[in-house]
């Protein structure tokens, strides 16, 4: 019987954030990055793109998500490198599927959000990063809809919150995983927000980031705190390939607050 | 052949709450005035070296610099260039409506020489979204050619503040922009503010309510940026609409 007082401790206290980094690199985890692209040419992202797929409207009024080999994924700004560069960094045998809404003409919308995560999840894909978010509320049934489908195929979304205002959508959903920024130096810091919509901080000042062009710069913000914990996750998942959303948030919470 | 139902015409004391609200719209202060203050202040906050404010063009998918702060010569270059907002920090603002900030690239994480020593590479750029209706309508820049200069995320929550600011008095104008619009021309543009279509956009104006509407509005223009004049002005339309109900507006009504 549980009673006051007592801790719930479900979590082998022997899984620690050492443990997981000595024993998994992620091998044989995907993970879709929903961004502006990943630069399959820079050099420290080559080889890891698996698959690529561009959201575009078709011309005929209709979002659609358009597949390409995985050695052509492109990035407009990089934002999308800078994520998935966090994320191999952390976990480096992780194959990475690029998922394009940003940078297309048309796009960047909720509707391109949507479709991408749509066609990620139509995919099976286990991990998905999205280091982006909507304010606007017409987005939120289906955007909803699409994150409890994740949450009941087991599919883990870890999102990223707003950086002003709002906190924005996905991350208000409880069947996400959903990140903000601390300035931690230790890219496998988590802080457990246990009482607050936002669940999770994690690393996101001054995160040296992969750039267009082969370069690296540094960058801010909770789109580069989101793809930490998807590093982490990508471990995890390594190792611990069934698990779902509930147990990861279970784990996370056991390494939370460790700088 | 049926009778057409004619339109409800709006009451006075809509026309009238319209016009006030038309009227209390005239700022003390010019739009640009009130945008180059916010950027200044905004940029000094920042500890920034320059700034620009750049509108977007939705159509074309394009920002283009309005106004710029700091360097002289950078000012003259970059203002009414265009850029495509599929690149860049700033494009990235405008296409996620988040705020971005991250430094020019360098070539090794090892040895991070970004910059070269150059005066005129920035080492740190802040992009913040200006938003009207959840829409971005803009973008604010600050930008840093300090070593070692970054922007943390504070400074990010306080430049979006800035960004806040210039995005309502860009509204103002919209705005202003909307209600003449339905004044000339009778009809709501797509995309008009929403309160402005409450107000005006379910029937048409009578022709004695347009004139008067018509009235505010160039008065409203005159006494922009006239704080002496605005009083003169709300006299003057109080004895406008006096007079009209003298001659049967009120009858109508």
């Amino acid at each position: 019987m549980v009673t006051a007082g007592t801790e719930l401790r479900i979590i082998n206290p022997a899984l620690t954030i050492d443990w997981l980094t000595a024993n998994s690199t992620g091998k044989g985890v995907q993970v879709a990055v929903i961004d502006s692209g990943i630069d399959a040419s820079h050099p420290a992202l080559r080889g890891k793109v698996k698959r690529a797929c561009v959201v575009h409207d078709n011309g005929e009024g209709r979002i659609v998500c358009e597949e390409i080999p995985g050695e052509e994924s492109y990035d407009s700004f990089g934002h999308g490198s800078g994520v998935a560069g966090i994320i191999s960094d952390i976990a480096r045998d992780v194959e990475l599927v690029s998922v394009k809404m940003l940078g297309e003409n048309n796009t960047g919308s909720g509707a391109a959000l949507i479709a991408g995560l749509r066609w990620a999840l139509d995919q099976k894909i286990k991990l998905i990063n999205m280091s982006l978010a909507t304010s606007k509320k017409k987005f939120v049934p289906d955007l909803m809809e699409l994150c409890d489908q994740a949450y009941v195929q087991d599919a883990i979304l870890v999102v990223s919150k707003r950086n002003f205002g709002d906190l924005g959508y996905p991350a208000m959903f409880s069947s996400v995983i959903s990140v903000d920024a601390e300035a931690f130096e230790n890219k496998f810091g988590i802080t457990h927000y246990p009482k607050s919509m936002i669940e999770y901080g994690a690393r996101g000042e001054n995160v040296e980031v992969v750039q267009l062009n082969g370069s690296y710069g540094l960058s801010s913000g909770t789109s580069f705190a989101a793809p930490h914990v998807t590093g982490i996750v990508a471990l995890l998942l390594g190792i611990f390939p069934e698990i779902g959303t509930y147990q990861v948030k279970s784990i996370l919470d056991s390494f939370a607050g460790c700088r | 052949m049926g009778k057409c139902k004619k339109p409800k015409e709006p009451a006075p004391s809509e026309i009238l709450a319209s016009l006030a609200a038309y009227l209390s719209f005239g700022s003390t202060l010019e739009d640009d005035d009130l945008l180059r203050l916010s950027l200044e202040i905004g940029v000094g906050m920042m500890n920034a070296d320059e700034g620009s404010l750049l509108l977007l063009d939705r159509e074309k998918e394009e920002l283009e610099f309005m106004m710029t702060l700091g360097s002289k010569e950078s000012g003259k270059e970059l203002k009414g260039q265009r850029f495509s907002i599929h690149h860049g920090i700033t494009g990235l603002a405008a296409s996620t409506g988040e705020p971005q900030t991250g430094s020019p690239s360098y070539h090794g994480i090892q040895q991070p020489d970004r910059a070269e020593g150059s005066r005129r590479e920035p080492t740190a750029v802040l992009a913040a979204p200006m938003l009207v209706d959840d829409e971005v309508v803009g973008v604010i820049t600050a930008v840093s050619f300090q070593e070692g200069k970054t922007f943390s995320s504070g400074d990010v929550r306080l430049y979006c503040k800035f960004a806040n600011l210039c995005g309502n008095v860009i509204r103002q104008r919209l705005r202003e922009a909307t209600v003449r619009n339905i004044l000339l021309g009778d009809t709501v543009p797509e995309g008009a503010v929403p309160e402005i279509q409450r107000v005006l956009a379910s029937q048409g104006l009578a022709p004695s309510d347009r004139a008067i509407a018509e009235i505010a509005a160039n008065l409203g223009q005159l006494s922009s940026g006239r704080d002496d004049v605005l009083p003169i002005c709300s006299a003057l339309v109080n004895n406008v609409v006096l007079l009209a109900k003298e001659l049967g507006w009120k009858a109508k009504s």
